[in-house]
């Protein structure tokens, strides 16, 4: 019997292999690929009802060194996440690339195949038991996202590929393995442990340079200055934004720095360096920068990619300032965030699949065209804004209660502005498409295929219901110490 | 395992010598063509099983030593094989049989049809020299080796002239500046014997001990790595070799990458750590530094040097310019884990960058070069060598999953332990340059569109193709299960800086 978080390697690693086997029948490859992420979402909840599982060994490198999988609740939770994501974003990948791209695009195998590896690249992130096997997956999605990222293969997707590329493997080259590495001849181990491990092992000079080593050096979690990135991969189709902004890729880097807080750093020795210090403050400037930036961009994806950058940093924020309300909150963020944003970009998506519109002052009067898409965009927008009854306020309640436990009257002053800014860039979409008139000169259009639609309405709908029921991410995001 | 060779175990050092010796000699009379390539196959099928079993008994029983027609060390001349040669010599039995399998087609269109007679010959008797300076105890006999080495592997590289007159300028360069070297060493040689009035290595070593004179033992050291760095193309005396495996034949490039310049580096570590006397098993002073400058220098240089190179061949050599850095840094420092590192990268380097140059033959085979113009849309036309040199360019970059983590990371930790965190990061510099030249192949491969569509997809050689994976393969999977190597790798690090210390 396979034990079941490697199964849920395993399976997402058949699925990058289904396309290519299934090359000659786009129904029977759709289909397998469905079934493929139904499967992971069964074993993944089938893990969280297990409860305790041991630790497994997948390879050694030495004896003390290996690459292990073990299951915690913050892993549950971000592995529920993207396994759940990842079927919705399935179907809507079908009907957006289809629509945008004809029925059999280029690159096909490539981009099935590829979403398939980033999500095993985001399980094995998941459940990886040392920073190792952390490392090993991080670097997994970044090489398994840039065929997605460059798949229109323009000059531009060339262009966003190497800034892609350059950051994210610069800086986990250069600064989160060198920070392994210390880590490892500090303390002689790399293995998680709940509380963490380095304290005793390190000078709190030392670990305050560690803490700006690693969180600089996840910058899948979008800090400033190593944010560019992320608004430059909106040249990828839009499926892939969603996979990079609320399934895989972001949440990684958040995860990993979340992960490093509790588990590496432990909250105890965070609260009292002053490196933690200077990355909450540079996470507080971006959340605010970010929401600044978003006001200025006309282009719906780039506005909501500027978004995403400064709700990544509320994860930051909390991981960072380690009070227990702030890690539950920033943990819960994880997955209320994913929630609200990939209806968003569902919403985005169907809007170009429908009519071709990208910019947002091309939105007038668009909600009469299309009521479903834009009412799920509305809830999106909510949600994110924080406001009951979406999801997204549990998060940024937990996260303000953490901030105010912490005494951090500046982090919780960053956290209303942005919120209050948020509401600025982002309600006026709404407005317009329900309130303004269309231009004479407008070409009709209906509303996207079912298989975009479909996706959106179920996700906007779990950002109404996992506000009456929270329930499992609770638990799970309540047990992350 | 093997065990039905036991027998042979006490001489399996002098077959490592003598099989690929006698397949050498009697190439000519087997004949060319296919019958040439079997019979090389063959011979160097069995010294790989050979090198084989006697890793396996240098495991069991420790180090071997084995006294040439019965005379005893120091007087007769000694073969001497530890963990740390046995192993190399493995790697280039292997990866030279493997090189061998490969060659069949590629030889018969590169190889001038007048040289095909001589060529097996030739090749196997480099590959007879590398490996008898592996197993060598004796310091003159090193030297001899090494000439017999260098003087066919100038033969092997001037064959190249049918696909590219320019290889004759580059061989002509080699064999000039190989030969600088070698004087080098030879001088170096005969200083020390000089001194001490013996070449037995082991003999050398306790003689050095005793003490005398420190210039000459300082002069004699200078002098070696002096050599010994032309040999191994350490910067800043790498200028040969970008031209020199740039322009050989694919094959011959894929079996120097792999084996002549790691046996350059074998050599320094033996004489520096098993023949010079060291301070508590570290180099110290000058040495060190000017080692740590010129690997430094190496990594900077070569690594960005190749990403400005127009041809994946040249690309491939810079690169091999910077992983020498690499494997000299951790020699350099001489902490255990960073001499881990090297071995390891040592074995694994021979790996990857052997199989690369072996996608850059097949590409030459396919389109009568490798020039990044004629590389548009390769991941379409030649999709399994793309793929090649895609997972062995992640190895180069050091992506964990390939071997190429593994070395760097034992490296890594040794300078971080050596107290040397500038060293490490710029190891780790060199990665992120090595993923921008990797790239530089992956944006014309996989993103700018083919030329001419017709073209799609190109018919990649199965019999090329299959040794190209083996070796990439293997990269892979000891990235994910290194741990009998990195134990081996230890073990043979540890004898010898015991060994100095």
């Amino acid at each position: 019997m396979i034990p079941l978080e490697v199964l849920a390697l395993i399976l997402p690693a058949v699925g990058a292999l289904l396309p290519w086997l299934f090359r000659r029948d786009p129904k029977l490859q759709a289909a397998s690929t469905l079934i493929i992420t139904v499967l992971l979402l069964i074993t993944v909840i089938q893990l969280v009802l297990a409860g305790e599982t041991s630790r497994i060994t997948l390879g050694s490198i030495t004896p003390t060194l290996e690459f292990a999988l073990q299951v915690d609740s913050l892993g549950l939770l971000f592995a529920l996440v993207a396994s759940g994501l990842w079927i919705l974003n399935s179907i809507y990948s079908l009907g957006y690339m289809h629509g945008v791209y004809g029925p059999r695009f280029e690159g096909e195998q490539r981009y099935w195949s590829c979403f398939s590896l980033a999500i095993v690249a985001a399980i094995g992130i998941a459940f990886s038991a040392n920073l190792l096997t952390l490392f090993l997956f991080y670097e997994l999605m970044t090489f398994s996202t840039w065929p997605l990222v460059t798949h229109s293969r323009s000059d531009e997707a060339k262009r966003s590929g190497r800034i892609y590329l350059g950051i994210l493997l610069g800086s986990s080259t250069l600064f989160l393995l060198s920070a392994i590495i210390w880590t490892w001849v500090l303390t002689g181990t790399l293995e998680f442990e709940a509380g963490g491990f380095l304290a005793g092992s390190a000078t709190s000079g030392q670990v305050s340079i560690l803490i700006l080593l690693f969180c600089f050096g996840s910058a899948k979690c979008a800090i400033f200055p190593l944010h560019q990135w992320l608004p430059n991969a909106m040249v990828a189709p839009t499926p892939v934004s969603a996979l990079l902004h609320a399934v895989a890729v972001v949440k990684a880097g958040v995860f990993t720095v979340l992960k490093i807080s509790t588990s590496v750093i432990g909250a105890d020795l965070m609260m009292s360096s002053w490196g933690a210090e200077v990355v909450a403050w540079t996470a507080a400037a971006t959340i605010l920068f970010a929401s600044l930036v978003a006001l200025t961009r006309q282009q719906l994806k780039a506005r909501l990619a500027y978004s995403t950058i400064g709700q990544l940093n509320y994860i930051v924020l909390g991981a960072v300032v380690a009070f227990p309300a702030a890690i539950e909150g920033a943990a819960l963020h994880i997955a209320m965030h994913a929630f609200g944003k990939i209806t968003l970009f569902f919403a985005a998506g169907a809007i170009f699949v429908a009519s071709g519109k990208t910019r947002i002052d091309q939105l007038a009067g668009i909600g009469k065209r299309m009521p479903w898409t834009m009412s799920a965009f509305l809830i999106g927008t909510l949600s994110v804004l924080g406001l009951p009854p979406l999801c997204g306020m549990w998060s940024k309640w937990l996260l303000a209660e953490g901030m105010i436990a912490a005494h951090q009257w500046a982090f919780l002053g960053a956290l209303i502005v942005s919120s209050l800014l948020s509401i600025a860039y982002l309600i006026p979409i709404s407005v317009q498409a329900f309130f303004a008139s269309e231009p004479d000169d407008a070409s009709p259009h209906g509303e996207a295929p079912w298989a975009c639609r479909i996706p959106l309405l179920i996700s906007a709908a779990a950002c109404l219901l996992l506000f009456w029921w929270p329930g499992i991410f609770a638990q799970l995001a309540g047990m992350v110490r | 395992m093997l065990s039905f060779l036991s027998p042979w175990a006490p001489h399996f050092p002098i077959l490592l010598v003598l099989l690929p010796l006698l397949g050498a000699v009697l190439s000519p009379l087997i004949g060319r063509g296919d019958r040439g390539w079997a019979w090389a196959v063959m011979t160097m099928g069995a010294t790989t099983v050979v090198a084989m079993a006697l890793l396996l008994r240098i495991r069991e029983v420790g180090a071997v030593s084995y006294p040439l027609g019965g005379w005893q060390a120091p007087f007769g001349i000694e073969l001497y094989v530890d963990l740390l040669s046995a192993m190399i010599a493995l790697v280039v039995a292997a990866v030279g049989w493997v090189v061998t399998i490969y060659a069949r087609a590629s030889i018969r269109v590169e190889i001038p049809g007048d040289r095909l007679g001589a060529f097996w010959a030739v090749w196997l008797l480099a590959i007879t020299g590398l490996l008898g300076i592996l197993i060598s105890g004796d310091a003159f006999n090193v030297y001899v080796l090494l000439e017999i080495s260098s003087l066919t592997i100038y033969g092997l590289i001037a064959m190249g002239r049918s696909r590219d007159r320019k290889a004759l300028v580059s061989a002509f360069n080699y064999l000039i500046l190989g030969s600088i070297g070698a004087a080098f060493i030879l001088i170096a040689i005969g200083l020390l014997y000089a001194q001490t009035g013996t070449l037995n290595m082991a003999d050398l070593r306790s003689r050095l001990l005793e003490g005398g004179s420190e210039a000459t033992v300082n002069t004699a050291r200078a002098f070696l790595l002096a050599g010994l760095g032309l040999k191994m193309a350490l910067f800043p005396l790498h200028f040969w070799m970008p031209a020199a495996y740039s322009t050989a034949p694919s094959a011959v490039a894929g079996l120097l990458s792999a084996t002549a310049t790691k046996v350059g580096i074998y050599m320094a570590m033996r004489f520096l750590y098993s023949v010079f006397p060291t301070d508590q098993g570290a180099l110290t002073g000058a040495n060190a530094w000017v080692l740590c400058a010129c690997a430094g220098g190496a990594i900077l240089f070569g690594s960005a040097s190749a990403a400005r190179q127009p041809s994946l061949s040249l690309l491939l050599a810079y690169s091999s310019v910077a992983q020498v850095g690499y494997i000299v840094l951790g020699l350099a420092v001489g902490q255990i884990d960073a001499m881990t590192g090297s071995i390891l990268h040592i074995v694994f380097h021979a790996l990857m960058k052997g199989g690369l140059f072996l996608c850059a033959g097949i590409i030459i085979y396919r389109l009568g070069g490798n020039e990044f113009h004629r590389l548009a849309g390769l991941g379409r036309r030649m999709p399994w060598t793309s793929a090649a040199i895609v997972v062995g360019g992640l190895g180069m970059i050091g992506i964990p999953g390939t071997a190429g983590f593994i070395s760097k990371l034992h490296l890594l930790k040794g300078l971080f332990v050596a107290g040397q965190p500038l060293l490490a990061m710029l190891v780790l510099v060199g990665s992120v340059l090595a993923a921008v030249y990797t790239w530089r192949f992956v944006e014309v491969a996989y993103l700018k569109p083919v030329a001419d569509e017709d073209s799609v997809p190109v018919d990649e050689p199965p019999g090329m193709l299959w040794p190209v994976w083996l070796l990439i393969g293997s990269s892979v999977l000891f990235g994910l299960h290194p741990a009998p190597v990195v134990k081996l790798a230890t073990e043979a690090a540890q004898a010898l800086l015991g060994a100095a210390g």
